[in-house]
């Protein structure tokens, strides 16, 4: 009785211990602390958008350059006078330091993010239509494409943010609803001149989106010393 | 009847267990080994399946995102492989946090994973580099190995997205006995090719690179290449240098021989002499002894400059007289004063004017101060006289009871000399004149009796002057060369 009891009871271990499915906490990458879920930190995220933003302005600017390039190549010449080809925005630019000072994170990320999400659309337009046109550089095709796919993955990043600093939900992940001006080329001169005013102003706003983000990521970091100008 | 049951319950134990390894069983827990993401922008991760308990097993993997509870599977198990997961860059996101568990299932059952979080930045390692070319260059003085090799495919290098870095590591590759020597690191930036420097000839090296993307892994080491270094030609070099060296030596003997022979001409052919001054007319040997007014006669040619030697004509300057029968002069008087005092006239003093001329030849101007200081009835006359040394000065006097006192020099006149001399020696001299007599000439000319020549003034003179006073005179040999005195005294008689 003894002698069997304890051969189940060794055959019971050694069976059990083959089916253990035990739970074992998760390790965060890169943090020490253990958790159901992790998130990456605040700071690696503002990192990682600040240099999103820094390569898609230094982007818009090449392709911008191009642009010129190619339409000095066709004989054409676009004068833009400024500001008045770019269509006026929801978000109101601050000009003065103090200005700068007030505004808030919650203000800086939600303009980001319209920037962003009022972009997207165009530029995959224009990325189209440039493929259509002759003796195009290839960098411009290449650097267009590049900067819609990471302007995409900068409004993903920029809604993230939002939730961790924020706390906000999950936004509406489809922007306000613009009234696409869709236009079916007439002439031409009418869709290089669109496409040309789409690299000009979108240039602007990569400008700010990048300030914006450097903004953030200042006071995020280090709260005490953040000036810009 | 309990040993029977016993014995049959213990068997079916023993045969589960044994059937948990040979017959059919829910398959036993995958493992996931490792995940990479070549570019930042796709990751593949890969497991490890567990035991499949001798059924066919199927692996999903699963994926939540971060917080959110939705869950995800795979969307591609085949681009990388057996017993992989690749997400391409529609889901890949570096915003979050993957949370990845791989199920094994069999027609028994199912046996997850354990959960790994994977943040895509923290898996970033390129694939390791394909080619590496090694080629020796041999330039005259630094042979070096040139290392060159193509950046890893996909990663995206040129736009800035990631910054990579390479790595280039040696060693010699020694076929024999000897033990492998240790490999050799070097750095090498973001360039496409590495040199370098001082290989050893003969040996045989092994090179590799492999590379890094920002704060990432380092990929796996490039396959190797191999280089061998030529014996070579240290030979040449040795030659040059050992025919430079002996004809360094040959001329330094040659040299030292041709030195230390007093050969002159042999001397003065290796080392020149020095030429020395050569003043026509002046002897250095002269100088080494040392008396100087030798040496400057020497200098003195004849002819050269126009002296006036006559004392006849220097006597006509100077007026010095007692006696009714001299003759009283009234000279003009040249003076420049520095300190702006002219003092051509002084009725209340003894000597109406006393004027010296001096001019020299040379362009130098001497400067005269004359000032007068009346010493208990005498009056004396300092005339400084600044310029260049002046040796001799000559003035005549003729009986006059000038007293002339030089500092620097002696000059004094008796009434009976012919020749006052100044010996100066210096810059200034003083000459200081002593007149007891009244002046001879007031500001009227009436005592004027006659006019010789154009500087000589006939006074009458009915005042009987004092006695004479004894002036030495000095009268010196040689005339001044370069100097022409003309001094006018005049004193009353």
């Amino acid at each position: 009785m003894k002698k069997t009891t304890v051969l189940q009871v060794c055959v019971a271990f050694v069976l059990c211990s083959m089916w253990a499915v035990a739970g074992s906490p998760v390790d965060c990458p890169g943090q020490d602390t253990e958790g159901t879920s992790c998130t990456i930190s605040i700071e690696k995220l503002l990192e990682r958008a600040v240099q999103h933003a820094e390569l898609i302005y230094r982007f818009s600017e090449d392709s911008k350059l191009m642009f010129d390039e190619m339409l000095i190549s066709y004989g054409m010449n676009l004068h833009i006078p400024e500001g008045t080809m770019c269509a006026p925005k929801t978000v109101p630019v601050p000009l003065s330091k103090s200005e700068i000072q007030e505004i808030s994170d919650k203000w800086i990320l939600h303009s980001i993010l319209i920037l962003a999400q009022f972009w997207i659309d165009p530029l995959v337009e224009v990325q189209a239509s440039l493929e259509s046109y002759e003796n195009v550089p290839s960098a411009l095709l290449t650097r267009s494409k590049w900067i819609s796919t990471k302007l995409m993955s900068l409004e993903q990043g920029i809604i993230v943010l939002i939730r961790q600093i924020l706390g906000e939900g999950s936004l509406a992940l489809e922007g306000p609803e613009q009234t696409s001006d869709r236009f079916v080329s007439s002439s031409i001169l009418e869709t290089v001149r669109r496409d040309y005013s789409v690299i000009y102003c979108f240039r602007k706003d990569a400008h700010k989106m990048q300030t914006f983000l450097k903004l953030l990521k200042c006071r995020q970091i280090d709260k005490e010393n953040c000036s810009l100008f | 009847m309990w040993r029977d049951a016993e014995q049959a319950l213990t068997l079916m134990w023993l045969l589960s267990w044994t059937s948990h390894s040979v017959c059919h069983s829910p398959p036993g827990r995958p493992r996931l080994t490792r995940c990479r993401s070549p570019e930042k922008e796709t990751f593949t991760c890969w497991w490890e399946p567990g035991s499949t308990g001798g059924l066919a097993t199927s692996y999903q993997l699963y994926y939540r995102k971060e917080s959110s509870l939705e869950v995800f599977e795979c969307p591609d198990y085949h681009k990388a492989g057996n017993n992989s997961c690749y997400f391409d860059k529609q889901h890949t996101s570096i915003w979050i946090i993957y949370n990845i568990t791989v199920v094994a299932s069999n027609a028994l059952g199912k046996a997850y994973s354990e959960s790994v979080e994977v943040d895509v930045m923290d898996i970033v390692q390129p694939h390791p580099l394909e080619t590496v070319n090694v080629t020796f260059v041999q330039t005259t003085n630094s042979p070096y190995f040139l290392v060159q090799w193509q950046p890893p495919h996909d990663a995206d290098t040129r736009s800035g997205w990631v910054t990579i870095k390479y790595e280039v590591r040696l060693k010699i590759e020694n076929s024999g006995d000897k033990e492998d020597s240790s490999w050799e690191s070097y750095s090498a930036g973001e360039q496409l090719e590495f040199s370098i420097y001082s290989p050893q000839p003969g040996a045989s090296y092994v090179v590799q690179v492999r590379c890094k993307l920002d704060h990432g892994l380092w990929s796996e080491w490039s396959p190797s290449a191999f280089i061998q270094v030529p014996d070579n030609m240290p030979d040449t070099q040795n030659a040059v240098m050992i025919i430079a060296v002996t004809l360094t030596v040959i001329i330094f003997l040659l040299t030292a021989g041709a030195l230390t022979v007093k050969m002159k001409p042999m001397k003065h052919f290796l080392l020149p002499p020095v030429p020395e001054p050569k003043i026509y007319g002046l002897d250095t040997q002269l100088l080494k002894s040392g008396k100087s007014e030798e040496i400057f006669s020497a200098l003195i040619t004849p002819g050269y400059p126009q002296i006036v030697q006559s004392s006849d004509r220097q006597v006509e300057y100077l007026v010095v007289s007692n006696y009714d029968e001299e003759m009283d002069f009234d000279g003009k008087a040249h003076l420049e004063d520095p300190k702006g005092e002219n003092r051509p006239t002084d009725t209340a003093q003894k000597v109406s004017q006393n004027s010296i001329k001096i001019s020299l030849n040379s362009s130098q101007v001497l400067n005269t101060t004359l000032s007068k200081n009346d010493h208990s009835g005498t009056v004396s006359n300092e005339l400084s006289v600044l310029g260049e040394p002046q040796q001799l000065l000559h003035l005549k006097c003729n009986g006059s009871p000038v007293k002339a006192q030089d500092q620097n020099t002696q000059m004094s006149s008796s009434s009976n000399c012919e020749h006052v001399s100044i010996n100066t020696a210096g810059l200034t001299e003083y000459v200081e004149v002593d007149e007891d007599q009244k002046p001879l000439v007031r500001e009227d000319y009436s005592m004027v009796s006659d006019i010789i020549s154009d500087n000589i003034l006939v006074l009458q003179d009915s005042i009987p002057v004092e006695g004479h006073k004894e002036v030495k005179c000095d009268k010196t040999s040689e005339p001044l060369g370069y100097l022409e005195t003309l001094t006018t005294f005049s004193s009353e008689s």
